[in-house]
């Protein structure tokens, strides 16, 4: 981390001997849209807010100084992000009191799990999965939420044909028959993995807590199967510090 | 499902509707004891008909207030935006109710501005700050510094974050977070930032990360860089690398885009082991202007060892002075399933204060789950606006349908003022 920020400060003195520029738009904030080009065009300068602007727009904001405030205020961007909807575009749908943007197609209710895995950070960069995502997800049943992994879990499953179901068994008694956490090959060991490594923010906005989760992924009950990442004993320091055991205590008491 | 704790706690809330309440006061104080024609003030006074997302019947009645107002004789500035809303609904739908039917309130900013000394400005109250590092609403204090230097600038800030659900905004001691950020300022081509953010869950340590931009312009190339790095994980938690090359009203863009989910240390999350998303985008854009604008993209997404293709092609065209009509379409296949879906929609001004507008969107989708079953879902929906010099009134009517309801009609009136 030294080494970045060093890196960043030589590029940021580097820089700073560089030409000057004006770059306010604040005295063009009222002119019509078409004089814009008389710049962006005939002078070359970079074209903006073209079809992909909603796409492109967030690493322009980011940037300080940001001349966004020089034609919008705050409410240009929170009427997006958070559902406002003081001068709402003619085309915006709603839910409930809340405004939706334009990349809520259709049914977003129907669409949003295959729209989300396009850049899943893009969902939380406006909703909160531990607040909104639940909110919404536990107006619903479980079994509605059509999640492969879930369609049959393995709380389901019985143990062997016509036998009784993993469900009726104490989480104490796992290693019973699956002793050092061996699973058979059977869909959910499978694919619940496959999904919470490509989307873990999806399981926290059902499971905020994620006390189903260290049913198996705990040392001290059930499977006792290890949910660590690769290089664990490296990272594993940092985080304990910082969660003072909260985190690691829940599993390694 | 678990119910979430830690975040908010009912009594952890210090901030609730009743903040709009404190709005309208504030308001009122300031319109009577100030020179009104510094004082600015936009309302919406909204009735929103339709179904929730389980069906029940759920007509709203929500109030919007933006104000601002400046004392040049102190340059203290005032901003203010929120909203009150009301379900006027069925009150006996129990556990199927949705949102909650008493009064709720958001309130997106309030702020004062103020300059203490030359080259400083503070920001104080509830507010929007973007740091590359992380982004959040704060009840906080804002410190921009950028007056003080000709070539850099310094801008840092602290407080509470905000979060919104469903039915309310939280703003929590608990959650408390801080940030600053250190940028070049007049170096226009160049431009660059360093930011660094902490988060704080109680006394713990939720997350510390550092982000960096760039950008320059090279004759007509644009090369750009993003990365924010988190500490507690030692991960990159996103990164953007690309390039635009432009000239006049095209530019075609090529960038790589990756993310390595990163959660909270007082998560239990944090400790799973997960798959970083990458993206690589190809973009052709004519736009800008021109009586036509066209977009075309490519994206190819990987989950790890997963991948899917997505593809996207968009046209408007301002057909003439009094009439607008774009259309857009895209397709994705690859890990999840597949989904494909147009929106089509046109704007017409037939007088120079009435606008007529009407659009249709249509979904195709079909998920890993459904087993090769294919949903679609469609919304169709028209509406118009008259405006004139201070007021504005808008109507508007949607029906959709799809699996989840085989009709659902939506509809709105409005009632804008503007002061």
């Amino acid at each position: 981390m030294v080494r970045f920020l060093t890196v960043s400060a030589f590029l940021v003195l580097l820089f700073a001997g560089s030409s000057f520029a004006i770059t306010s738009h604040e005295d063009f904030a009222e002119f019509p849209l078409d004089t814009c080009e008389d710049c962006h065009d005939a002078k070359d300068a970079m074209p903006t807010h073209g079809e992909a602007w909603i796409n492109e727009h967030r690493l322009f904001s980011e940037k300080k100084p940001s001349n966004c405030i020089d034609c919008h205020d705050q409410a240009y961007c929170t009427d997006c992000h958070f559902g406002g909807g003081i001068d709402a575009d003619l085309n915006l749908s709603t839910s409930g009191p809340d405004y939706m943007p334009k990349s809520h197609r259709s049914d977003f209710r129907e669409i949003h799990p295959i729209k989300m895995l396009d850049n899943p950070k893009s969902c939380y960069r406006c909703h909160d999965n531990k607040r909104f995502c639940s909110d919404c997800h536990d107006k619903f049943n479980a079994g509605d939420l059509n999640i492969l992994s879930h369609r049959k879990g393995f709380s389901d499953l019985e143990v062997s044909a016509g036998g009784s179901r993993h469900s009726s068994f104490p989480s104490g008694q796992c290693e019973t028959c699956h002793p050092n956490s061996i699973l058979p090959k059977h869909e959910w060991s499978n694919s619940h993995a496959r999904e919470a490594r490509k989307n873990l923010a999806s399981c926290e906005s059902c499971h905020p807590e994620g006390n189903v989760c260290i049913q198996c992924h705990s040392s001290i009950t059930g499977l006792k199967s290890n949910p660590h990442p690769k290089g664990w004993d490296k990272i594993s320091g940092k985080l304990e510090r910082a969660s003072n055991r909260r985190t690691c205590a829940r599993c390694h008491p | 499902m678990d119910k979430p704790h830690g975040l908010l706690d009912k009594e952890d809330s210090f901030i609730r509707w009743g903040t709009f309440v404190l709005i309208l006061s504030i308001i009122f104080l300031i319109f009577f004891a100030s020179n009104i024609h510094s004082f600015e003030l936009n309302s919406s006074s909204q009735l929103l008909w339709g179904a929730d997302q389980r069906g029940d019947s759920e007509p709203l009645f929500a109030e919007y207030l933006k104000f601002s107002h400046h004392d040049s004789e102190s340059d203290v500035k005032v901003t203010g935006y929120g909203r009150a809303t009301k379900d006027l609904g069925d009150k006996n739908l129990g556990e199927r109710e949705f949102r909650r039917d008493e009064a709720q309130g958001r309130l997106y900013y309030l702020y004062l501005d103020f300059s203490p000394a030359d080259g400083s400005d503070v920001r104080v109250g509830r507010q929007f700050v973007n740091f590359t590092a992380e982004s959040s609403v704060l009840d906080g204090i804002t410190l921009d510094l950028s007056g003080l230097s000709k070539k850099v600038g310094v801008s840092a800030s602290a407080g509470s974050a905000v979060k919104y659900s469903l039915d309310e905004d939280i703003s929590s001691l608990r959650h408390m977070y801080a940030g600053i950020d250190v940028h070049l300022i007049n170096s226009y081509p160049h431009q660059m930032g360093v930011s660094f953010v902490r988060r704080y869950d109680s006394k713990e340590i939720a997350a510390q990360k550092y982000g960096f931009n760039a950008s320059t312009n090279l004759g007509m190339l644009r090369p750009y860089v993003e990365a924010v790095y988190s500490d507690l994980t030692s991960s990159v938690d996103e990164a953007t690398v690309g390039a635009v090359l432009y000239k006049g009203s095209f530019s075609f863009t090529a960038e790589f885009f990756t993310a390595y989910p990163s959660f909270d240390s007082t998560s239990i999350y944090s400790v799973f082991a997960v798959d970083p998303y990458s993206e690589y985008l190809l973009r052709a854009d004519y736009s800008f202007n021109a009586p036509v604008t066209m977009l075309l993209s490519y994206a190819r997404e990987t989950y790890g060892s997963d991948v899917a293709n997505a593809y996207g092609i968009g046209v408007r065209t301002e057909y003439s002075e009094n009439l607008n009509l774009s259309a857009d379409l895209d397709y994705r296949l690859g890990y999840g399933g597949s989904l494909w879906g147009t929106d089509i929609n046109g704007d017409y001004r037939i007088r120079e204060n009435v606008l007529l507008v009407a659009g249709y969107q249509y979904d195709t989708n079909d998920r890993d789950e459904a087993q090769n079953v294919s949903f679609n879902s469609q919304r169709y929906w028209f509406g118009s606006k008259w405006a004139a010099k201070k007021i504005s009134a808008l109507v508007r009517i949607e029906s959709n349908s799809g699996p989840n309801f085989k009709e659902r009609s939506l509809a709105r009136v409005t009632l804008d003022y503007r002061m």
